[in-house]
């Protein structure tokens, strides 16, 4: 009989205590925890690239949840899954995503996954964040929102420097290289190329490469006969390596500018000092590693020490820009949700909300730790504010060749902005 | 085939049904009973899960009737499929031919570009055929990657939902349907075509050619026939995959695709049309498990790294595929088979 009482009085305790939790965190939950999911390639090529990507998101929300204590009673939860960079487990991880009613947003950097759920995002009233931008999701305007400078805009900035320094009568002759998948021949696809022509460039090469060339030799060769004045690759990190030192090898000089997915202290570990050496790239972003001393700014010394805090331990050279976009996105969410929630209560936040009363309201947004230039969108261009740097390479060491450039707004057959050629028609323009 | 204790055949036709009892009957119509209300109480994830698994299930039973039945190793299954889904939307956007019409046409296109790169098969086989065909797969990726006119090249090509009776199979719901009876109908006549006279020289050819062609089965037709019918069975599948996905560019069909279909061949149990069922559905759903406890895995042991979580299914199904090579190599079909032949005898032991 004792024993029995005992037990039936330890039971009551333990429900009790089990209602007294669960009463608890009821209370605490009034908040709402909205979700941003990443569509992630954490394995396949690009995975190098992306996973910073991802942790730049989820060290900025963990900081926002923990140290901010949300966003007006709006917590942030990421959720991610790896699509391999293979399109059909991309749809796949989008299905998952755009059935959860609490997924707002979805980021992505694989270039054609993003074209492929632009539309879906836009019918499913779900934002899409691209990292890197992707032509067919960011023109004809869709919900997709980016921070980054198209690459047919790259080469059009790029274009627009080298023009501005050149002081000969004859033509600029340009050699292209590209990527021989839908992300090197973006240049192409997103009118970058066709503003060449219209800016009176001479186009003398194009050399496209398979994704995998290890030795591209014979193609430098082939450029080298036409002499162009500037060499344009689109492409990664490595390939961009291979190619100076191969460029480097059969004493190919010509300047070299890389698009923006190199990062500068990759490109001299990969192609070594020597072979890197005068290699320019176009920038996103502020550069962080590899740096000479004067290129850290206040904001990138915080940034280092984010990292640091949220990664202990991760080797913060072999981060690259990747953790940049991660953050970048993540930084101006936060900055969406915060303008949505002056209008709207923690429960109406969803991706319709998110896009009217957060993202198309953001304008000249620059509390970005130094990392990026102002930020804005309008209803019809999601492009973030088409702001880069070139970053040139001397003795292993990256510094800013340039300060922030406006880049033009391009689309495949038109130019919808450029500080130079006024008519939007490539049909006037183009010969 | 084995049939239940107390089961007789007293007529041709009873030996030459597949379904053959009243249990298997009232089994086949539960199945389709599932497929028909799956979609009104499943998630559109499951849903889009189930439609490329079909579609899988298609394109992986034509590779079973080259590879299974004919022995004839391929490694352009990928290339195929591309080429049956870029006949397709070119027909359709291009030259206004309704889907009914470029479906069948996407086939027969794939069939007869099938049949041209099934060619060395008549003097080479094994890995010398394999690398022909990875051959193929290059060749075929090439020319679409570089057509950009007609293909639209590496930006892709449109490739809308069908219409049927004037009203476009636009939802995901739809479209599963047409999926699930092209998947039906195939593996009908995948299955039918082995017990044909056909079927049995193709197995004759696998088994050993020169016995075959020394009994009087021609080489060169027959193995001309498995690329076709095999290729055939690929492009239906790349038109019902270019019209599911609505774009399609040269990065739908990767020479890793094509590598898991062999997989999938091998995990299921080449040579039989049940087996290319339990593989497609084993490998796919390995697939989503992964993808489902990856973050997980990432989120309880932060030392392991998000990019180890996430190739937790590459991982995993590398290393299944070399479990059913080293421990059954006849896959998961002859597994249930001894399976339902222990149920059978149950419970005596033989």
């Amino acid at each position: 009989m004792e024993k029995r009482s005992t037990l039936n009085s330890f039971v009551i305790v333990m429900v009790a205590l089990v209602c007294i939790y669960i009463n608890l965190n009821t209370f605490e939950a009034e908040g709402r925890t909205i979700k941003v999911a990443w569509i992630a390639d954490m394995t396949g090529p690009t995975a190098d690239s992306v996973i910073p990507m991802l942790w730049g998101t989820q060290d900025w929300f963990k900081y926002v949840n923990q140290d901010l204590g949300g966003i007006k009673d709006v917590k942030v939860d990421v959720i991610w899954g790896d699509a391999a960079y293979k399109l059909d487990l991309g749809l796949q991880l989008y299905s998952k995503f755009s059935s959860d009613k609490d997924v707002c947003l979805i980021y992505c950097a694989t270039t054609h996954i993003n074209n492929a759920i632009a539309k879906k995002c836009m019918e499913d009233r779900i934002l899409q964040y691209a990292a890197s931008p992707a032509p067919e999701a960011m023109y004809p305007v869709k919900w997709c929102y980016s921070h980054s400078a198209g690459y047919g805009d790259q080469l059009g900035a790029f274009i627009d420097w080298a023009l501005s320094k050149w002081t000969e009568k004859r033509p600029l002759r340009l050699g292209l290289i590209f990527m021989d998948n839908p992300f090197g021949k973006t240049i192409y696809d997103a009118g970058g190329v066709n503003y060449c022509k219209a800016r009176g460039i001479e186009i003398v090469a194009e050399e496209p490469l398979p994704a995998l060339a290890t030795d591209v030799t014979v193609n430098l060769r082939k450029m080298a006969k036409e002499k162009p004045d500037y060499v344009y690759y689109q492409g990664t990190v490595t390939q961009a390596a291979i190619i100076a030192r191969d460029a480097k090898k059969i004493d190919f000089t010509p300047k070299i500018c890389l698009s923006a997915n190199s990062v500068a202290d990759q490109v001299v570990s990969v192609a070594g000092q020597n072979a890197a050496e005068g290699l320019m790239m176009m920038s996103w972003s502020n550069p962080w590693h590899g740096v000479v001393p004067e290129e850290m700014k206040p904001g990138l010394v915080k940034t280092a020490a984010f990292f640091k805090k949220y990664r202990p331990g991760e080797d913060p050279s072999k981060v690259g820009v990747g953790y940049f976009h991660g953050l970048m996105g993540s930084m101006i969410t936060t900055k969406a949700l915060k303008l949505a929630s002056e209008g709207v209560s923690a429960k109406d936040i969803n991706g319709s909300t998110l896009k009217g009363q957060g993202f198309d309201r953001i304008k000249s947004f620059q509390d970005t730790w130094d990392l990026i230039g102002p930020i804005s969108y309008t209803p019809e261009d999601h492009r973030g504010g088409q702001y880069l740097k070139i970053v040139g390479i001397k003795k292993g060491l990256a510094y800013s060749v340039t300060d922030w450039l406006r880049a033009p707004y391009l689309t495949k057959d038109q130019c919808l902005w450029s500080p130079h050629v006024k008519s939007g028609s490539w049909i006037e323009i183009v010969k | 085939m084995y049939l239940p204790g107390g089961t007789f055949s007293e007529t041709y036709a009873q030996d030459l049904a597949i379904i053959r009892t009243k249990p298997q009957w009232v089994a086949l119509i539960a199945l389709f009973f599932l497929l028909a209300v799956f979609p009104w109480v499943c998630s559109s994830y499951l849903l889009s899960v189930i439609s490329v698994i079909a579609i899988t299930i298609i394109s992986v039973q034509g590779l079973n009737i080259l590879t299974g039945y004919c022995g004839q190793i391929s490694l352009g299954h990928a290339a195929f499929m591309g080429i049956g889904a870029y006949i397709s939307a070119i027909l359709v956007t291009k030259c206004g031919i309704s889907f009914w019409l470029s479906l069948p046409c996407a086939g027969v296109g794939a069939a007869l570009i099938g049949l041209i790169f099934g060619l060395p098969s008549l003097r080479i086989k094994g890995l010398y055929l394999a690398l022909a065909t990875l051959a193929a797969h290059y060749i075929v990726i090439y020319i679409i990657s570089h057509a950009s006119g007609l293909t639209g090249g590496t930006a892709g090509i449109e490739a809308p939902r069908p219409m049927f009776f004037g009203i476009r199979l636009d939802s995901s719901r739809s479209y599963y349907y047409l999926i699930i009876i092209f998947t039906i109908l195939m593996t009908f006549f995948a299955k039918n075509l082995a017990r044909t006279r056909v079927g049995r020289n193709f197995v004759a050819i696998r088994d050993n050619d020169i016995s075959a062609e020394m009994m009087g089965i021609s080489l060169f037709r027959y193995k001309l026939l498995a690329f076709a019918i095999g290729c055939f069975y690929a492009g239906i599948a790349g038109s019902l995959w270019a019209h599911y996905m609505t774009v399609i560019d040269p990065d739908h069909f990767q020479l890793v695709n094509a590598i898991w279909y062999v997989g999938m061949l091998i995990v299921g149990g080449m040579g039989t049309a049940v087996g290319v069922f339990f593989g497609v559905i084993f490998l796919k759903g390995v697939e989503v498990v992964a993808i489902e406890i990856g973050p997980k895995l990432a989120d309880m042991f932060p030392g392991l790294g998000s990019g180890i979580a996430a190739s937790l299914a590459q991982f995993l199904l590398a290393l299944i595929i070399i479990f059913f090579l080293v421990y059954e190599p006849r896959g998961l079909a002859y597994r249930w088979g001894v399976v339902k032949a222990a149920f059978r005898i149950w419970p005596f032991p033989y």
